[in-house]
Formats: C-alpha cells, sequence, structure tokens
C-alpha cells in the first residue's frame, strides 16, 4: 500500500466519528473560552487582550493536529492487538508507514477539529482572522509543527514496543507538551531562564511557534530555522531507533 | 462494610503485584494536571491577579475541585467507565445481585493510581495556603469540609452523567462535553466568565458551589452569606435529581433492555 | 409443586430502523403469551432459533426486565417487583458475559460476593470446598481472572453463581465455546447439583447437553412456546422416521435391475459415488422385511438403523 493509500484509509476511518468529533468541538471551544476568560481577567482592558485571544484559540483549534494527535503514533493499539507484525514485515518500514496513518489523521483534524473550533472562535470571540501575508507562513509552521508532533508521538509508540505499556511515556509527553509548548503561555511569560530555554526546545515547535507567526510576533525565518532544526534532529533519531529496534525484534522473533 | 474493605484488600493486592508500573502511573496522573497549575503560577508571576483573586486563592479552589475529582477517580472507576458495562451488557450482572447498583458499581474497582491526583491537588493546597497567608487552623478545617462537598458532589454529577448510558448506551461524548469543561472552569474564579458559564457553574454543574462561592466569602471577596452554605445547597439539591435519573434510567432499562 | 408459574407473559420492543431519510418504528413482538410452570427441582432444558424469545424470557424471570403483559411469579415471589429481594434465591450464568472480577484473583471474586450476600463464615467455607472439588478450582484459586482460560473462567463463573446456594439457577449458554473437556466437567456438575434438588433453567444450543441432562423441554418459537414436555415426546409427536443406512461394498457400487426397484419401493436416496443408500423406515417398512429384501439383492459391506438425531427434529419444530 502506498502512503497515500494509507493516509487516505486513516482519514475516513476517523470520519466514522464525526459526529463524536463536532460534540467534542464543543468541549474544545469551551476550553478555549475558560482560557481566554483567564487571559481576560489578567491583562484587562490591555491592547494586547484581542492578540491574547487569538493566540489561544487558534492553539485551541490547532491542538488537535499539533498534540491530541494519536496515542503512540496508533503503535501501542496495534501491540495489544497483534497486528504490529504486518507493519514490521512492510517492505517500506515502520516508520514510513506510521507517518502517513498519522497523516491521514492529521487532514482530518485539521479540517474537521481545527477548522470548526477556529470558526467557532471568529464568530464568538472576535478571533482576528489571519493577515493574507501570514496565512501561508502559518500553514507552512503547522505542518511543521504536526511533523515533530508526530514524531514525538512515534517515539512513545517505539517505547511501548519496547515496554509494553505506553502510559509512563505517554503521560509524560502530554506534561512536556503542556508545559513547554506554549499552547497557553507564549514564551514571553515563562520565568526567568525558561524564557530563554522555552523557544529554543522542540515542544514549542508544535504550538508556540504556529500561533506566533500567525500573529506575527515571530519572524517566519526564525520559527522555520527552529522547526527544521528539530525535524531533522528527532526524525534521524526515529530513524535510527527504528532501525535499532526492528533489528532486535527480528533476531527475538517478535 | 466489608464488601468495600474485601474490594479494598484485593484491589491493593492486585494492582501493587505491578509495583514498577503502579508508582508510574501513579506519578504521571499527578504530574500532569500539576504542569497545569504550574503554567497558571508562571502567568501570576506577570499579573499578580486574576479577576482580583491571588495566586493563592486560586491554588485553593483548585485543590478543592481537584480532590473531588482524584477522590471520584480513586473509588468511582465503575462510574466513570459505565458505558463499558451497557455496551457489553454486563449491567445485568449487577441487576443479578441483591445489593443496590450504585453501590455495586463503586464496588468494581478501587484504581489506587489515582492517588497521584489526591497527592498533587494536596501540595497545591498547601501551597496555596502558605502563599496566601491565610491563617491555617481555620482555613484547613475549612478545607476538609469543602473536600467533603466537592467529592459528594462529583460523585452525583458523574452519577447522572451515568445514567444518561441507559437511554443512549454510550455517554463519553456527553461526559466530555458535560464534566471535563466544567470541571476546568470551576478550578478558576467564577467571576472571570461571561454569564452563560457562570450560570451553568451555579445552577446546573454547580461545582462553583463548593469551591468559589465558599472561598470567595471566606477569603473577604463575596460578602452574601448565601456564597458560605452553597455548597450545602448545592449538594442537597442535587441529591434529588441525582437519585431521580438513575431510577428512571434504571426503569427505562428494565423496559427495553439493550 | 411449582416453582415457575408463567401466564400470558408479553414481551413487545420498539425497533427504529432508519429508511431514507426518515426513521421507522417497528414493534417486535417478542413474547406472545408464553405460558407455562415448572416444578421444583426439575432439569428443564430452554431451546429456540435466535431471536426467538428465550433471553427475553430469562431476563424477566430473573428481575432484570419487565413485561409488558401477563404475570411471572417465581418461588412465591414477582421477580421484577423485587428485584433486589428476590435474587438472594436463584444463581444465574450468562455464558457470553462474566461477573467474576478481573483483574482479582478467582477467590477474592467469592470473598466479595460473600460480603455481598451476607454468606455466614461457616457456610461459606464448606461451600467453597464443595464447589472446589467438584469443579476442579484449586489450580486457578489464586489467579487473576483474566488469565484464565475459557474453561477455567466457565468453571468459576458456575461457582460464583453458587456462592450464596440458591435453590434455582438460570443458566444462560453456559458451554459455549468450551473444550470437550471442560465442557463435560460442567456438565457433570449440573447433574451433580440437580441430584441434590436444584432446580435448572438451561439455555443451550447444544441439543446434546439437553438430551444428557434435561427431563423437560421448552422450545420456543417467534415469541411463542411451541412445545413443553419430554424428549421422548417430542420425538413421538414429529414422528420423524428411522433411518436405515446401507453401505455398498468397495467395487458393487452400480446396482442392478433388482438392486434399482428396490431403491424406487422404498422411495430410497442413492449415492452411486459413494455406495449408501437411506431408507426413511416409516411405519409401513418393517425393518425385518426391509433387511431380508437389501440383503438379497445386493452387496453389502455394512448396515446401520439410527433414530432420529435431536437436531433433525427440533429442526423441524423451529420450522413450523
Amino acid at each position: 500500500m502506498s502512503g497515500l493509500a494509507i493516509a487516505m484509509t486513516s482519514f475516513n476511518r476517523s470520519r466514522a466519528y464525526l459526529l463524536n468529533h463536532l460534540v467534542n468541538n464543543l468541549g474544545s471551544f469551551i476550553f478555549g473560552y475558560i482560557y481566554v476568560s483567564i487571559w481576560k481577567a489578567a491583562l484587562g482592558d490591555s491592547p494586547e487582550t484581542p492578540s491574547m485571544v487569538t493566540y489561544i484559540m487558534v492553539n485551541q483549534s490547532i491542538l488537535w493536529v499539533t498534540m491530541f494527535l494519536s496515542r503512540g503514533a496508533y503503535l501501542p493499539q496495534k501491540i495489544r492487538e497483534g497486528t504490529i507484525v504486518f507493519d514490521l514485515l512492510r517492505p517500506y518500514g515502520l516508520l514510513f508507514c506510521s507517518f502517513f496513518e498519522v497523516a491521514g489523521h492529521g487532514l482530518y483534524s485539521l479540517i474537521f477539529r481545527a477548522t470548526p473550533i477556529f470558526l467557532l472562535g471568529y464568530l464568538l470571540l472576535g478571533v482576528s482572522p489571519p493577515e493574507i501575508g501570514s496565512l501561508l507562513p502559518f500553514m507552512l509552521t503547522l505542518f511543521n509543527g504536526f511533523l515533530i508532533s508526530f514524531l514525538f508521538n512515534y517515539f512513545v509508540g517505539l517505547w511501548s514496543i519496547k515496554f509494553l505499556s505506553p502510559t509512563a511515556a505517554q503521560g509524560l509527553l502530554y506534561m512536556t507538551m503542556n508545559l513547554l509548548g506554549g499552547a497557553f503561555l507564549p514564551a514571553e511569560y515563562y520565568p526567568g531562564f525558561l524564557r530563554f530555554l522555552m523557544p529554543l526546545l522542540p515542544f514549542a515547535c508544535a504550538n508556540y511557534y504556529p500561533s506566533s507567526v500567525y500573529l506575527g510576533t515571530v519572524s517566519l525565518v526564525r520559527a522555520l530555522v527552529l522547526q527544521c532544526f528539530w525535524i531533522v534532529v528527532l526524525f534521524l533519531l526515529a530513524l535510527y531507533m527504528t532501525e535499532k529496534l526492528t533489528r532486535s525484534i527480528q533476531v527475538q522473533g517478535g | 462494610m466489608r464488601s468495600v474493605i474485601a474490594l479494598f484488600m484485593a484491589s491493593l493486592k492486585a494492582q501493587y503485584e505491578y509495583r514498577l508500573n503502579f508508582w508510574l502511573d501513579t506519578l504521571i496522573n499527578g504530574v500532569n494536571l500539576f504542569s497545569d497549575f504550574l503554567l497558571m503560577a508562571f502567568l501570576m508571576l506577570s499579573f499578580k491577579e486574576i479577576g482580583g483573586w491571588s495566586l493563592g486563592e486560586i491554588a485553593v479552589i483548585y485543590s478543592i475541585v481537584e480532590m473531588g475529582w482524584g477522590i471520584f477517580r480513586l473509588f468511582g472507576e465503575g462510574l466513570h467507565r459505565f458505558e463499558e458495562l451497557m455496551v457489553t451488557g454486563r449491567f445485568d450482572l449487577l441487576l443479578i445481585r441483591p445489593m443496590n447498583t450504585v453501590k455495586q458499581l463503586l464496588l468494581e474497582r478501587i484504581d489506587f493510581r489515582r492517588l497521584g491526583v489526591v497527592i498533587e491537588a494536596l501540595a497545591v493546597a498547601v501551597f496555596g495556603f502558605t502563599a496566601s497567608r491565610i491563617d491555617f487552623g481555620d482555613m484547613w478545617l475549612a478545607y476538609i469540609v469543602l473536600v467533603f462537598f466537592s467529592t459528594v458532589m462529583t460523585f452525583e454529577i458523574n452519577i447522572i452523567l451515568a445514567a444518561i448510558a441507559f437511554w443512549t448506551v454510550r455517554n463519553s461524548d456527553i461526559i466530555v462535553l458535560a464534566f471535563y469543561s466544567t470541571r476546568t472552569a470551576a478550578m478558576y474564579p467564577a467571576h472571570i466568565y461571561g454569564p452563560v458559564l457562570k450560570n451553568v457553574l451555579t445552577f446546573i454543574v454547580p461545582l462553583a458551589t463548593v469551591a468559589y462561592f465558599p472561598v470567595g466569602y471566606l477569603t473577604g471577596r463575596i460578602t452574601s452569606i448565601i456564597a458560605l452554605i452553597s455548597p450545602v445547597l448545592g449538594v442537597t439539591a442535587l441529591l434529588p435529581v441525582t437519585v431521580l435519573i438513575w431510577k428512571l434510567g434504571l426503569k427505562h432499562y428494565a423496559s427495553t433492555g439493550t | 409443586m411449582k416453582i415457575v408459574d408463567v401466564e400470558n407473559l408479553q414481551k413487545n420492543y420498539t425497533v427504529y430502523q432508519r429508511k431514507g431519510l426518515l426513521r421507522e418504528k417497528r414493534i417486535i413482538r417478542a413474547l406472545q403469551n408464553i405460558s407455562f410452570t415448572v416444578n421444583r427441582g426439575e432439569f428443564l432444558g430452554y431451546i429456540g432459533p435466535n431471536g426467538a424469545g428465550k433471553s427475553t424470557t430469562i431476563k424477566i424471570l430473573t428481575g432484570i426486565m419487565t413485561p409488558d403483559g401477563g404475570s411471572a411469579i417465581v418461588d412465591g415471589m414477582v421477580p421484577y417487583r423485587e428485584r433486589k429481594r428476590y435474587v438472594r434465591k436463584i444463581g444465574v450464568v450468562f455464558g457470553q458475559k462474566t461477573q467474576l472480577w478481573w483483574d482479582l484473583p478467582v477467590r477474592d471474586t467469592y470473598t466479595l460476593l460473600k460480603a455481598i450476600y451476607g454468606v455466614p463464615e461457616s457456610r461459606f467455607k464448606e461451600q467453597i470446598n464443595y464447589l472446589s472439588d467438584h469443579l476442579e478450582l484449586e489450580e486457578i484459586m489464586d489467579r487473576p481472572v483474566r488469565q484464565l482460560s475459557l474453561g477455567q473462567r466457565m468453571r468459576a463463573e458456575l461457582a460464583a453463581a453458587l456462592v450464596h446456594d440458591p435453590e434455582l439457577l438460570f443458566l444462560d449458554e453456559p458451554t459455549i465455546g468450551l473444550d470437550i473437556v471442560s465442557k463435560h466437567r460442567v456438565l457433570q456438575f449440573l447433574r451433580e447439583l440437580h441430584s441434590r434438588g436444584k432446580t435448572i433453567f438451561l439455555t443451550t444450543h447444544d441439543l446434546k447437553d439437553i438430551e444428557a441432562l434435561c427431563q423437560e423441554i421448552l422450545i420456543i418459537n417467534h415469541g411463542s412456546l411451541v412445545y413443553k414436555g419430554t424428549l421422548e415426546g417430542l420425538k413421538v409427536m414429529v414422528k420423524l422416521p428411522r433411518v436405515l443406512r446401507i453401505q455398498l461394498r468397495e467395487g458393487a457400487f452400480s446396482l442392478d435391475g433388482r438392486g434399482a426397484e428396490f431403491i424406487e419401493r422404498y422411495a430410497a436416496r442413492y449415492d452411486p459415488k459413494i455406495g449408501i443408500i437411506d431408507v426413511e423406515l416409516s411405519g409401513a417398512f418393517r425393518p425385518a422385511n426391509v433387511a431380508r429384501e437389501f440383503m438379497q439383492v445386493m452387496e453389502i459391506e455394512d448396515f446401520r438403523i439410527t433414530d432420529p438425531s435431536i437436531e433433525d427434529v427440533v429442526r423441524i419444530i423451529y420450522r413450523k
């Protein structure tokens, strides 16, 4: 199965839950509303308020593409069900297959999760629409954010191949993404040393950079440099670990 | 009751067997929610107050709501996973036993890993009290009482949400929509929200009555005496609703099966 | 002495089906005026095709479901009206759902049930020993339920239904999916329970089990009671003939004129490829005469006479 076919299958599979997801979108919106309220209460009548509202809601929308992407790139589930063997035996390898599978779901989330939530934010909370010049840069950084999130999810998946239970790694990932991803707090508000460290870490590439590029508070060049750097690093790491793991499984016999 | 002790010992033994996984999961449970609070703390380094409330005060209501949630997940896993019993039809087996079905749901499992949430909530409370320099003695008593009400209310709300499955079989989406979001909202001072959410938190999913209002009164921010007794009002008002909906649900189930 | 008294039981289900854009409401009459009684100490087999109304009957008799009409009285009580008091008297096993606590050792389920039913310590110990002996539970007592094989789980399940030593048992497909050895153990135990005076209501698709264990059988189809009585009575009622099967000797599969005439006269089924002839021995054809004849006109390897199987009999009933 070529990569595109895998992605389409994944896309359609997600579509079966459309109704549930639309209900869920309301929940996501409410969460966004809570965070927006907190910021409004903090900032008061400051000129910064509208852009913070936009920042929060853009992040809430893209969370489904950059954070709640999949549990361990679907690997823990496959291990439980035993279907992991098929992926390991395929000629293109685990990383390739997993990527397209997650990408299909990511596309689905972009269309049926991110966009509706964003629209709700636009209609009900006064989120500023993107400036024409920022739209393409934003989509680019969003795609990069997706890539990084996929790679992290993939690492969790690999962990579960080795250690069977993904809960610990999954929890750790969520916590780190939550704390350092910038969905609620942009880098400027982190205290002391973290203010400089946070934007350099890969986690910030998922939420902080895309939203900041959308708003225009961070230059596209800076965002791309950081994102691409981490994508390359994480990708090479993923390749290496996949190779090692696949080999060890072949030796053990699964 | 003997059955509770029997379950307690059995669950403890069973879960403790997987020691490493157990401690790891417990830790993860707690640490996850802590990251939310940490972000809040960072924010408040820049802004001393949110809607007039200090970080310490927010920490207290945050902790009260979270404690209710943690204790609920500790004992209420059966209720939390009620949908599963409906889908598989296993609920019938609870009806076969001479015991109230809700009681039996509480006996399904004790999930000790949720202690992580409880410990984390406690840590946030300790922080809150020290940071806001509230008089320790009295406040701790009030805190324990409010945690009690928060727990009871969390149970009540989740019994109602579980009962929805009697009609719809699957209820997880409603739970996420109706409860997860309101629970999070209740962890912050309610007056920062618009009238819709504020009213929902006061009258429909009345979590504001067990944290925001009473704590607001005790710190002097809310002057109406009703705020102080609102937890009692909230919990007692919700009780007949809970009993009614559960009973109606059972009746519907007895008449239509799955 | 009656322990179950069912009169004119009715139950309807409302089903909504999607027809194009609209939802169509359909009423399924699951039980249409079912009446029967069961005596104390009886071993009753309850059979019927899927969707016939078996589960519905069981659910009403165990108090889980309320009927739309008619009445059911079990051991002096109306099951669905006094559920909590009533269920103390019964033990239930659902073949496809388990009441055992999944993560805990088997032993702990029994301890929990002891607390729920309020079984006194001494009786509990006695009962567990009894159950453990007869169902060979020793080996699995301390294993978590999720590690058990299906056969082991079913034995544990049966024991769980008996912790409080009820007089009346409802077993819904207890042997489904079991291997031969486990099934044998379970059936043996059911026989033992029956000999101790328990009343057992067994629902199953395995008709051999029914044949082996049940005195009375109840057949339900399309929501109505089709038959209640003994197995023998059923065979008489359906009047399926015994079948004489002749195996022709290798090399002598083709028949001459006399052989062909035999086939025609007895309206026998003849397969020349494998050399088998089946003759239905209805009243008119006496076995002795038929035997004398075929031995003269053909070269036979073997022959035998079979009684109609319960499956054949029941299949006829289901078709009505």
